[in-house]
């Protein structure tokens, strides 16, 4: 076995362990299974304990095939059934909890797609011993294999902590926001969907941070003539269709405006009247004339206010999913 | 031949960078307590990032030119 095969299998390795964790976790507990499946009847228990082997049978044999997607989507996977099946009462309430498995679950991502570099190298040589062309002094190989190796690694830890530690310190500062902001933020927070977008959200930004900053110094060791004078051209391409469609855009009456305004200001209003209420908009419209005293909204009555509307969502995402449930119970039979 | 980019655009770009690492910085010691300035501290991460963007956009042009331009004097 070569020496890029040896790598490439130990850094799929974690991916594998993680999973095996997983698989274990729900079939060593299916007494803590969340009421969600466990409503579904005796059944589904049993079935919700082999899934995850069937999963880790799958991820090997993407391991053997050389398909990173396809391991990571199954590790994804992997995790989601768990989180489902355990909830937070599992493996998440003791000393692991669901920030650390989302971290763990994203380094073994990592991990597995700097492996499956080697995995190509592997391919591409058959066996064959990979032909060295130069060999520089100690400290270059040590650099060379930082930048291979060790640096995406230490993005992806980096990634990780800090995904945690800004969702951590945004969740606490929701409570210093003025209200009904507070309220909303803090209930957003609270649920898993509000904390997965979250995540995601800060992870993209600090991803596309870490880009914009690696791109061009890749850029300045690697340009060749050619690659350059394509993307100027494709600037300079950008440009000259901006100022063609420009040129060629006759003068308009200004509808469009006129509707995109009409749109905001109704939109205001609405929301206006939904916070304040109509009589308090009203008495804050005498007030601009001095004819009525202003009679402001508590702090209470905004959080009130806060909850009702997220009350009103609560229960229009229901009513929706009742309706849902109904169109697939009828095309079903 | 005389040349078509300059050095100054690296450097503004460089610049650029520096100050959306102290609007970034800002925007953590802004919700840090005894601070409670949330919306100021999420405005300095937005120019932060708008600063990044255009300095990186510099660099990157910068480094367009001078490939271009190495590589025509090299013809």
């Amino acid at each position: 076995m070569s020496r890029e095969a040896i790598t490439y299998y130990a850094l799929s390795l974690p991916a594998i362990a993680l999973q095996l964790f997983f698989s274990s976790s729900v079939a060593a507990n299916p007494g803590q299974f969340t009421p969600q499946v466990a409503s579904f009847g005796p059944g589904i228990t049993e079935l919700v304990q082999l899934l995850p082997w069937g999963l880790l049978a799958l991820s090997i044999l993407a391991v053997v095939r050389f398909r990173p997607s396809a391991l990571v989507t199954l590790l994804t996977a992997s995790f989601f059934l768990a989180a489902a099946a355990l909830g937070e009462s599992g493996f998440f309430g003791t000393a692991l909890g669901l920030t650390g498995s989302v971290s763990l679950v994203i380094l073994a991502t990592f991990m597995a797609l700097i492996g499956f570099n080697y995995a190509r190298a592997a391919k591409l040589l058959g066996g064959r011993p990979a032909l060295v062309e130069g060999k520089g002094p100690l400290g270059y190989q040590l650099l060379s294999t930082s930048l291979e190796l060790v640096l995406p690694l230490l993005a992806a830890v980096a990634l990780a902590v800090a995904v945690s530690a800004i969702v951590t310190t945004l969740t606490l500062q929701t409570k210093l926001l003025p209200e009904p902001l507070s309220t909303l933020s803090s209930l957003y927070l609270e649920s898993r969907f509000g904390l997965v977008f979250v995540s995601i959200g800060v992870a993209g930004a600090l991803i596309w941070a870490m880009r914009q900053i690696l791109e061009p110094i890749i850029m300045y060791f690697t340009l060749t003539y050619e690659d350059a004078v394509k993307m100027a051209l494709n600037e300079v391409e950008d440009i000259a269709k901006k100022l063609r469609r420009q040129a060629r855009a006759k003068p308009v009456p200004g509808w469009g405006w006129l509707s995109v305004s009409i749109v905001c200001v109704v939109s205001v209003s609405s929301l206006s009247l939904f916070v304040v209420s109509p009589q308090g908009l009203w008495d804050n419209l005498l007030s601009i004339f001095g004819l009525h005293g202003v009679q402001g909204a508590g702090a209470g009555d905004l959080e009130t206010t806060a909850r009702n509307f997220v009350r009103t969502i609560d229960s229009n995402v229901v009513k929706g999913q009742d309706i849902i449930r109904q169109v697939i119970r009828l095309l079903w039979g | 031949m005389a040349r078509k980019y300059s050095s100054t655009s690296l450097w503004a770009g460089v610049g650029l960078i520096s100050v959306s690492v102290y609007f970034f910085l800002a925007s953590v010691s802004l919700i840090s307590p005894p601070a409670q300035a949330v919306v100021a501290a999420l405005l300095s991460a937005v120019i932060g990032f708008v600063t990044l963007s255009a300095g990186t956009a510099l660099i990157r042009t910068y480094v367009i030119a001078r490939t271009v331009e190495q590589g025509e004097q090299a013809k």
